[in-house]
């Protein structure tokens, strides 16, 4: 008697144990405990970001405005293996009932938790007419569809009716209708949110405002409240030779350079600046330090941090250079800064080159892979994992 | 309506090749077919046995479930095994005796898809294990070619009354998502009867649209709208009193994703005298809402006014001097306009503002004509940039 009861209470044990471990994924989360339930309506799925406990952050350049979204997506997931899809546009094309011209994948990003892949995507023809590398996928159009990739290869729709969400609007956007200087039918309204970034209860968030200096970066604190700054950003461009003010940032990651908070951020034509969060206050115009001139004729897409043998590295995509490693040592103890136009191709800190050319998306997988979205020669857009260690 | 419908009724009736016995509208055999819905083109399996329609309703599928049973693929064939082709996204409902699939977006305009109906994964999933023994054909079919991929639509043309006067200044046409660049005047046209109104409008060849895209504004030639001017004493004016026309927004005007309107647009109206009377502000009935409330501040005009107009040149200040914020709402034919303020109101005394470049329907602003008769002694009245009314709010709550 006394063994089944034994055995019995050992079943119900481990019932508990595999329940609870279960459950856990799907805590609430503190961050979210003043989010509605509801269906955002979001205009456009610009930027897509993570903030803590697997919360998804979906910047919205047309509305101009912020979605923190509670998908309950924290299953924690520790394997780190590799992801492969191939031909990814085709597959999301069978499923939205077209062809694989007519996808767009706007923006990718992994949940570090569940290791989910999310895809902002378009459904429609403009792609077929992509025909210059200074073409980002938010000029071509608003991506409204939100798809999830598993570890294991499936693609899903995550329909944003019904669920856990909290909104925030940015004080001062561009004008919608201002138009770009030389994208021609472009309006700059499309880069109100070019970057976004969690980092320490706070939303970093780049773009452009209405203000006579249009680069402006964001601080939104999250949880959501009205207490949005704005800074205004300026930079001298190396390979143009002048001080700009209207271009937005394009990537953008917080880092400690000599115990100091900076975002070091990146540029169209390429130049690396870095930011001292100390001094992005509210209502004021800040002047960054150009760092780095990476190259004209470029635009870096995105920027990861990761470690090697112990070490922090930056990793830079780019739609018309291959990847770049940086050194944020090197950042750190550089002590000069570009005044002046460059001569050559490059100045500033130095990086190093790694293959990988037409890589359209990428953010790290986990601690041993960076995922990356890359063009082929065939015109396919597959999905790869690099070893983190190849860089 | 009807007439839209027409092809995919003919399609319902020869679309389906496939490869099954008894395809005809009059089989009793269970098949796929392709049937007009509300939105577009659908898929039905009809003439199920209704024990399984059954037993599927009571085992709860979730999506994944019925697209491994019912899968609709893209193409001619029915792809191979382990091929990187999913079954496309949709919704599926059981719907009388049938089930209907919905796709998520609409089948695209000659493009090839493919269904199937595969009993066996179906009784695998059944929860209460029963068998049927079942031969659906899978169907091939081509989307229709009227199909449209846009659900953009006229949303809203103002004025919204179907009786305009002859000296009628613009027309805002609202459109639900952002439109393609070009020129609008191609797709927009003012017919009176069967023949088209000449040049009724100013043609700016990029149109004048809001920053969005979603607003465009048109104005009529302000040159024939005004009388002894050289074209209104050529060609008259645009719009004759007693008469009835039709402004059509032609559904071959693209969207910013490139698509055609779901549907042409039309809006009838009849024309009454000119109207050559300013809006006239004591004339305008305000009605106060209670302290302590949120409901809406309501202001009643002599007139329908330009709705972009009155959507802009009002506002409430509250006893401080600053301005009240809230939701505003021009409505019933462009004469009512609402503030529903984001909080309670407070006892005291507001002010509303209104700037003086408010216009009515034909133009006429606050104390200023749209036409003014230079040949009269032009006694230019002060015009103030701004009307103020003051208004209480009690404890108690009245205007």
């Amino acid at each position: 008697m006394k063994r089944f009861i034994l055995f019995g209470l050992l079943i119900v044990g481990f019932a508990a144990l595999a329940g609870w471990a279960r459950t856990v994924g799907s805590l609430p989360s503190p961050l979210a405990r003043d989010f509605t339930t509801g269906t955002p309506s979001v205009k456009s799925m610009s930027v897509l970001a993570f903030a803590p406990d697997g919360i998804l952050l979906i910047g919205d350049s047309e509305d101009a405005a912020i979605y923190a979204v509670d998908l309950n997506d924290r299953t924690v997931r520790s394997q780190k293996e590799a992801l492969r899809l191939m031909d990814l546009e085709g597959q999301i094309a069978s499923l939205l009932g077209t062809t694989s011209e007519s996808v767009l994948v706007h923006d990718l990003a992994v949940n570090p938790i569940s290791q989910n892949v999310y895809l902002s995507v378009s459904r429609t023809n403009a792609r077929a007419h992509w025909d210059s590398r200074f073409t980002l996928p938010n000029d071509l159009g608003d991506a409204q569809i939100l798809l999830k990739i598993t570890p294991d290869g499936e693609i899903d729709e995550v329909p944003l009716q019904g669920v856990k969400y909290a909104r925030a609007i940015l004080p001062n956007p561009i004008e919608a209708s201002k138009k770009h200087r030389w994208k021609k039918g472009i309006r700059l309204r499309v880069d109100t949110i070019t970057d976004l970034v969690y980092h320490e209860n706070k939303i970093y968030v780049a773009g452009l405002s209405n203000e006579e200096f249009a680069s402006t970066m964001w601080q939104v604190p999250f949880p959501f409240t009205e207490d949005i700054s704005a800074t205004t950003v300026e930079i001298f461009h190396g390979a143009h030779g002048r001080y700009e003010t209207k271009a937005p940032i394009r990537t953008f990651l917080p880092y400690q350079l000599n115990h100091e908070e900076y975002l070091l951020a990146a540029y169209l034509c390429t130049p690396l600046v870095t930011l001292p969060v100390s001094k992005l206050e509210n209502g004021q115009h800040l002047m960054g330090k150009t760092v780095g001139e990476f190259g004209s004729g470029n635009y870096p897409l995105d920027m990861v941090r990761y470690q090697k043998n112990g070490k922090d590295y930056i990793l830079i995509s780019n739609s018309n250079l291959p990847f770049m490693v940086v050194d944020p040592d090197d950042i750190a103890s550089y002590g000069g800064s570009i005044t002046e136009e460059v001569e050559g191709y490059t100045a500033g800190v130095p990086y190093s080159v790694r293959s990988g050319t037409g890589i359209e998306q990428m953010d790290l997988l986990n601690a041993d892979y960076l995922l990356a979205l890359q063009r082929m020669p065939s015109g396919k857009l597959n999905m790869f994992s690099y070893p983190l260690a190849r860089f | 309506m009807v007439l839209q419908f027409f092809p995919l009724v003919l399609l319902y009736f020869f679309a389906a090749f496939g490869t099954g016995p008894e395809q005809g509208p009059f089989s009793t055999q269970p098949r796929i077919v392709v049937a007009a819905g509300p939105r577009g083109v659908v898929l039905e399996v009809r003439q199920l046995p209704a024990g399984l329609l059954e037993s599927i309703k009571r085992t709860r599928l979730n999506s994944r479930q019925w697209r491994r049973f019912f899968p609709v693929f893209t193409g001619h064939l029915l792809p191979e095994e382990n091929t990187n082709k999913h079954a496309m996204l949709g919704s599926y409902t059981i719907d009388g005796g049938l089930i209907k699939f919905v796709p998520r977006f609409p089948f695209q305009a000659g493009m090839a898809y493919t269904a199937t109906f595969r009993t066996s994964e179906l009784i695998k999933i059944l929860a209460d294990k029963t068998t049927f023994d079942l031969d659906v054909a899978p169907l091939s079919f081509e989307a229709p070619a009227r199909e449209h991929l846009s659900t953009t639509t006229v949303e809203a043309v103002y004025p919204s009354s179907d009786i305009v006067h002859a000296n009628l200044l613009k027309f805002y046409i609202f459109f639900s998502s952002p439109m393609a660049e070009g020129n609008p005047h191609e797709f927009i046209h003012l017919y009176k009867g069967k023949e088209k109104v000449a040049l009724p409008f100013v043609e700016v060849k990029t149109g004048l649209w809001d920053g969005k895209g979603q607003r465009l504004t048109l104005f009529f030639h302000p040159g024939r709208l005004k009388r002894e001017v050289g074209p209104n004493l050529a060609l008259g004016p645009i719009l004759r009193a007693g008469g009835t026309y039709r402004l059509v927004v032609n559904s071959a005007m693209r969207d910013r994703s490139g698509n055609p309107l779901a549907e042409t647009f039309e809006k009838e109206f009849r024309v009454v005298a000119a109207d050559r009377e300013s809006p006239e502000v004591d004339a305008w009935r305000f009605v106060s809402p209670a302290a302590g409330t949120r409901a809406p501040l309501q202001i009643q005009f002599d007139e329908a006014l330009d709705q972009a107009l009155a959507l802009r040149f009002l506002t409430v200040l509250d006893p401080h001097g600053d301005l009240v914020d809230g939701e505003v709402h021009v409505g019933s034919g462009e004469t009512v306009w609402r503030l529903a303020p984001t909080a309670p109101w407070t006892a005291g005394e507001y002010k509303i503002q209104i700037n003086s470049n408010i216009e009515d329907l034909a133009g006429n602003r606050l104390g200023q004509l749209f036409e003014a008769n230079l040949t009269r002694e032009m006694k230019p009245a002060a015009i103030q940039p701004f009307v103020t009314k003051t208004f209480r709010i009690g404890p108690g709550g009245k205007s």
